[in-house]
């Protein structure tokens, strides 16, 4: 599946806020932007940020909409990796919006995105690589 | 018009009379000064003022010129009661300001690059790149229908007949024996899905219902790799020889060594060896092979359409040939067909729609098992084409 694709079962997308003054590109983690009234979110900024998280699904929002189709858990959605993962490892956001992982023990519980599952065309899950497009189950799950 | 009107130096009877250049297919132009009409010739070296030739009056032309220069169109009134052209001229100077007009994007003829924005491309239904190869290991095997996802296959091992009974002596009794093997069908499935948007989206192709159309074919695929994967696991395995070694100017091995000892061990084992399969290259070595097709014979075989998958009989062993590109090139299986079975199971198909999120999906699953239950009726030959 495309980056940005979900997974059709568990899917729990709703729309949320955004600003207008960019785009939020597709296949995305998330965070929370205070700096718009109402808030809302955007493509996750810093390396590790803390939850709660989101992935910007299905379409990239322009730049004058509003508003965002937006992954929450329990979605299965198509992330890019950041780095290897292996398979059932936590992960959180890299500076841009991807995925990489999550480091037990050093890592606090809330940069937890989701789970890394596989990635895109493997049926068995496998190790994914920087710039892989990888399936993550949202959530702490 | 382009033209401009220029002296032109010639005797007393022309003075005044003005050569107006650009004029083609021995066609010249004179402005006549004597009733101020621009006249065509078709003598180039001197005008010819016949009624017939009088083309425009030149101060009335030259004033629609500079509206149209200026305006795009004619715009003063005196034109609604004023041809520009003498009658016979009219349809030619027509033709003549259509094909100056057709570069302009506004007005003038319409021609297809002053539409790039709304050009429509021609997509051709036909789509290319789809995988149309073919798969024939899934029918090297016994291929038995259960309706049932778990079971049972037994085995009946040989009854012997006593032989060389003495006079009056009982004959012993004698009786079958069972083995059996247990099978339980994994499956295999496909699930395709999209959102409502889908549907009003003007694609020239229906990804979603060729995505469900492929399915069929790609089963199958999955159905011979799965085949492949239980026949190469054969455990009856011997050390074959290079088909397209060659020593001097004859081949060095003899395939027919290999199919022999392969089908020596089958019989041994109660078998009948009737299937062979193998990679096209594999099966090109063993036709090139000198102890296949002789030095000096006509070749016993071929190979038609080279690489791609077919099923042939393998000259001189009596064996059918199962050539497909999922097999090594490097390794034979030789086997009774019975000693594989491939187990086909139920399928099944269902659609759903997801009204919450304004998606629908279809799913396609099956369940199939290819399994070998007689290990030692299948032979695996190694090193034959590396």
């Amino acid at each position: 599946m495309p980056k940005g694709s979900t997974e059709p079962f568990n899917l729990n997308v709703k729309t949320q806020n955004k600003a207008t003054n960019a785009q939020l590109a597709i296949g995305s983690i998330c965070i929370r932007s205070t700096a718009i009234t109402p808030n809302g979110w955007k493509v996750a900024d810093a390396a590790g940020a803390d939850g709660p998280f989101c992935a910007s699904v299905n379409q990239t929002a322009d730049t004058t909409n509003p508003a965002f189709s937006a992954a929450f858990a329990p979605s299965e959605v198509m992330l890019e990796a950041g780095g290897t993962i292996q398979p059932g490892s936590y992960v959180k956001t890299d500076a841009t919006g991807k995925a990489v992982a999550h480091v037990t023990g050093t890592d606090t519980e809330v940069k937890i995105v989701g789970r890394y599952i596989t990635k895109e065309g493997e049926n068995i899950p496998v190790a994914c690589a920087n710039a892989d497009i990888i399936k993550v189950r949202l959530g702490m799950g | 018009m382009s033209q401009t009107l220029t002296q032109e130096p010639s005797g007393s009877v022309e003075t005044n009379v003005q050569k107006i250049p650009g004029g083609s297919h021995g066609h010249t132009a004179y402005l006549n000064p004597e009733d101020n009409y621009i006249y065509v010739s078709y003598n180039r070296a001197k005008p010819e003022f016949f009624t017939e030739n009088k083309v425009a009056n030149a101060p009335i032309l030259r004033k629609a010129l500079a509206e149209v220069a200026k305006h795009g169109k004619l715009v003063s009134e005196e034109f609604n009661e004023v041809d520009l052209f003498q009658p016979r001229y009219q349809a030619p100077a027509e033709d003549y300001f259509k094909y100056i007009a057709k570069t302009a994007a506004v007005g003038g003829m319409m021609v297809p690059e002053n539409f790039s924005a709304i050009n429509i491309t021609n997509v051709l239904a036909q789509l290319r790149g789809t995988e149309e190869r073919n798969y024939v290991v899934q029918d090297s095997v016994t291929n038995l229908n259960t309706s049932l996802l778990e079971g049972r296959i037994d085995i009946e091992a040989g009854f012997d007949v006593h032989k060389n009974i003495p006079l009056g002596a009982e004959i012993p009794s004698n009786q079958v024996t069972y083995t059996s093997v247990t099978f339980k069908l994994p499956m295999l499935g496909a699930h395709v899905a999209k959102y409502n948007e889908m549907n009003f989206t003007n694609l020239e192709h229906d990804p979603y219902r060729n995505s469900i159309n492929r399915i069929g074919k790609r089963v199958i695929k999955a159905k011979a790799e799965l085949t492949k994967d239980a026949i190469v696991a054969a455990t009856a395995t011997s050390a074959g020889s290079s088909w397209i070694a060659y020593t001097g100017g004859d081949s060095t091995n003899n395939p027919y060594v290999d199919i022999g000892t392969a089908s020596d061990a089958i019989v041994a084992a109660n078998g009948n060896p009737n299937v062979a399969i193998m990679n096209d290259r594999t099966f090109r070595s063993f036709f090139s092979n000198t102890w296949v097709r002789g030095s000096t014979e006509v070749t016993r075989g071929n190979s038609p359409n080279p690489g791609v998958t077919k099923v042939q009989q393998l000259p001189g062993t009596g064996l059918q040939a199962y050539i497909d590109s999922l097999i090594s090139n490097n390794e034979v299986y030789i086997f009774d067909r019975e000693a594989i079975i491939g187990f086909q199971g139920p399928s099944a198909v269902t659609t759903y729609e997801d009204p919450h999120h304004r998606a629908e999906g279809y799913y396609y699953w099956e369940y199939f098992y290819a399994k070998i239950i007689e290990n030692a009726k299948i032979y695996k030959l190694t090193g034959i084409a590396p």
